[in-house]
């Protein structure tokens, strides 16, 4: 068993096939070799640490990545979000930005995708308006910067 | 692998599975005031949103893509410049959406003016960027790259590009390279006067590169000629006033011919020919004498060098030479006749190649990527070679290193394909480790500086390399798999005794060819605490190791974990710690000189 320690002085005891989905505590238990010790995770909180294991343990008997991961066309379909992932991964905006943090901050590669998967679903097809309301982003252009970039873009649209 | 049901979410906000009005509902937070609130965007690295994008973009219809990229991009000011920060995302949005976004980067000191190509379909091209859209950018920048604006539909604007010409030429000294595209010459952007205008300000003692990139509109056979018209008018008259240095970046498809625009008259000294399309079967290039081509640059393409009279053009000039993905055949018009296809049909491969190298046995600096090299090539001398780098199957880099005789090299760079990508099986891996020794064998005492690129040997394979490199000032080797047996190949003071700089980059061990992740059969990363304890010892050493540059790559935090403990426990004070950001300058000259340009 690995004991975890969150950033709000949460302790999590799992199981080390679970912990080691991320590669980072992977590799602090290789590097660090036998311990009783609590590992500090000062970047994630109780509450998406909770999460993240979830997903873990849900995980943890799949197989590890090809090796071509990162050529793999498939692996980059925004379809391509299993049907558990997806009900796992409805959560509100602000846990899922969460998890992707946590996710890149853990090194697990495939929730870090599942969850840029979902936010490229809730922006692909809007408007850019649409996306700044979406997600409370400034529009930080003057007028005369977004017309221009308009004619600039102009020859991208449809003929 | 147990199958369970969805979650039924542990997480109290999780109940809403459609993420759209989850996603909704988190704005703005309650209790929160104006002043707290920001976008989710504004936490992610510019990594993740990059992906992203990226996933945005993929899947999803060329027409669809292009204007999810463009909403993207209107979104906000950061939304706008990530992409152009990240050539690789723009690199796959080229070849996913089919259009072309020309990214030039060139040498130290040298300038250019950057325009952009569109293409409406796969078989039309049509130049629409204009320089005025484009930037003159410092290349003293490692990466040499710019990312320009999107290219317009205004044609090209004289005063403006000869404002940009200008700038770059009182900036950069007497060496300039000017960029234009068919598009100015078939428009007359560049006319003769354009060139006078350009001249005056360069001043007397300057020399003038004329980077030409030709494209030819393969669907209007009168405008391609109508560029050549232009095109030799402007070298002729250029040749009256300065020496050329030929750069041809050719999106031609179909065979092309230039001998008639590169006459005898005109002394050829570089030249460069990209042929990014891959369309173009074979540039030939006709000259008297090419004893003055000191640099030839050929990606992808077939070349004939060939003559006009009868003798074989001399190419005892060459001193760099980069044939990447691609041939060179340096043909007698004496021996074949003037008819440019009758060499390819009576020359068979190995006769080709051994005759092709022959001819560039005085280079000092050799690229070769998949060059065809055939096994059984008699051995060619390269007795000036100084610099080598190889980009090929491991047979082939294999065949390559056995063929060539380069007893003074002192810098080599060996890329062997990545695993990822290549699916290596114990033949590649035997092949790819007799390279190693093969080369240590024949140049260990010469070599000083030593890059390699996905080197999955085994340590008795290590073992037998390193200690024939007597020599060895600088070691790189990145994305091989390493682990702490390999660490502990440095421990005796036997090994490599001239190392100053170590590199070990991204050396992931999960990813060697011969481990089974699934079967405890792992490579396991390397340890802090051996690592620091074996640059102590080489560090206490006479002329001992100066610089490590350890980047794991990834994960980051590890390779931070592991920076952390060199610091602490790494006791001599000569002994750097240097980042990936930082990496060793020696290497990185190294890196730059084998790109030859």
């Amino acid at each position: 068993m690995v004991t975890l320690t969150t950033s709000d002085n949460e302790t999590f005891t799992v199981d080390k096939k679970v912990a080691e989905k991320s590669v980072l505590i992977k590799n602090m238990l290789e590097d660090v070799g036998e311990s009783d010790q609590a590992i500090p995770l000062p970047n994630v909180t109780a509450s998406v640490l909770k999460k993240v294991l979830e997903w873990c343990e849900h995980h943890k008997d799949d197989p590890a990545p090809p090796e071509n991961e990162d050529k793999d066309d498939t692996r980059k379909r925004t379809t391509d979000i299993s049907e558990w992932d997806q009900k796992f991964i409805a959560v509100d905006q602000e846990m899922l930005f969460e998890i992707i943090l946590a996710a890149n901050y853990l090194d697990i590669k495939a929730l870090l995708d599942v969850g840029c998967k979902t936010v490229a679903n809730m922006i692909k097809g809007k408007s850019p308006e649409e996306i700044r309301k979406l997600f409370n982003i400034v529009n930080d252009f003057t007028p005369e910067e977004e017309a221009q970039i308009k004619k600039e873009n102009e020859w991208a649209e449809d003929r | 692998m147990s199958h369970r049901n969805p979650p039924e979410s542990s997480n109290n906000r999780a109940t809403n599975t459609n993420p759209e009005a989850t996603a909704s509902s988190a704005l703005p937070h309650p209790g929160k005031t104006s002043i707290d609130l920001q976008s989710p965007f504004d936490k992610l690295s510019a990594e993740i949103v990059l992906a992203i994008f990226e996933h945005c973009l993929s899947d999803t219809p060329d027409v669809e893509r292009k204007n999810q990229l463009c909403n993207i991009a209107l979104v906000c000011r950061r939304f706008q410049a990530l992409p152009y920060t990240n050539s690789s995302l723009w690199r796959s949005i080229e070849l996913q959406v089919g259009y072309c976004w020309v990214f030039k980067g060139c040498g130290e000191g040298i300038w250019f003016l950057e325009s952009g190509l569109q293409m409406h379909d796969h078989d039309e091209a049509v130049v629409t960027a204009d320089a005025s859209e484009g930037s003159v950018a410092s290349l003293n920048d490692n990466d040499a790259s710019t990312y320009g604006t999107l290219p317009s539909d205004d044609f090209p604007d004289e005063d403006a590009l000869a404002e940009l010409v200008e700038q770059a030429v009182s900036l950069s000294g007497d060496t300039t390279m000017v960029e234009t595209t068919s598009h100015d010459v078939t428009h007359g952007a560049w006319t003769r006067s354009t060139l006078e205008h350009h001249l005056k300000h360069c001043g007397s003692e300057g020399t003038i590169r004329l980077h030409l990139n030709l494209t030819v509109l393969t669907e209007s056979m009168n405008m391609r000629d109508a560029m050549f018209d232009q095109l030799r008018d402007l070298i002729d008259y250029w040749h009256r006033v300065r020496a050329l240095r030929m750069n041809i970046d050719d999106w031609a498809i179909g065979p092309l011919e230039i001998s008639n625009y590169i006459n005898g008259e005109l002394p050829l000294w570089s030249l460069s020919v990209q042929d990014f399309l891959r369309h173009s079967e074979r540039i030939v290039v006709r000259v008297v004498d090419a004893v003055q081509l000191h640099t030839i640059k050929l990606a992808p393409a077939s070349i004939q060098l060939v003559t006009v009279e009868s003798k074989p053009v001399n190419l005892s000039g060459l001193e760099k030479v980069a044939l990447m993905d691609a041939e060179l055949f340096c043909i007698s018009a004496e021996a074949h006749g003037k008819h440019a296809e009758a060499p390819r049909k009576i020359m068979s491969p190995i006769e080709r190649t051994r005759f092709s190298l022959a001819c560039v046995s005085s280079v000092q600096h050799l690229v070769l990527q998949k060059s065809n090299i055939v096994e059984g090539m008699q051995a060619v001398e390269f007795l000036r070679l100084q610099s080598l780098k190889i980009n090929d199957h491991p047979l082939q880099i294999l065949y390559l290193v056995r063929a060539l005789n380069m007893p003074y090299m002192q810098k080599c760079f060996l890329l062997f394909p990545n695993c990822i990508s290549f699916q290596y099986d114990d033949v590649d891996l035997d092949v790819q480790e007799a390279s190693l020794i093969h080369l240590a064998n024949a140049n260990g005492s010469s070599l000083r500086h030593l890059i390699i690129k996905h080197a999955y040997c085994t340590n008795d394979a290590w073992n037998s390399v390193l200690t024939r490199l007597r020599g060895i000032e600088s070691l790189a080797l990145f994305a091989g798999a390493l682990d702490n047996k390999f660490i502990d190949l440095f421990r005796s003071g036997g090994t490599l005794p001239a190392l100053k700089d170590l590199t070990l980059d991204a050396c992931i061990p999960f990813f060697h060819p011969r481990a089974d992740p699934f079967n405890g059969n792992h490579f396991y990363p390397f340890s802090a605490k051996r690592i620091a304890s074996m640059a102590n010892q080489r560090s206490g050493e006479r002329n001992g190791l100066i610089s490590i540059r350890f980047a794991l790559g990834w994960p980051r935090e590890l390779s931070k974990k592991i920076k952390q403990v060199l610091m602490e426990t790494v006791q001599s004070r000569d002994l750097t710690l240097s980042s990936w950001i930082n990496p060793c300058p020696k290497l990185e000259e190294l890196e730059r000189d084998m790109k030859i340009w």
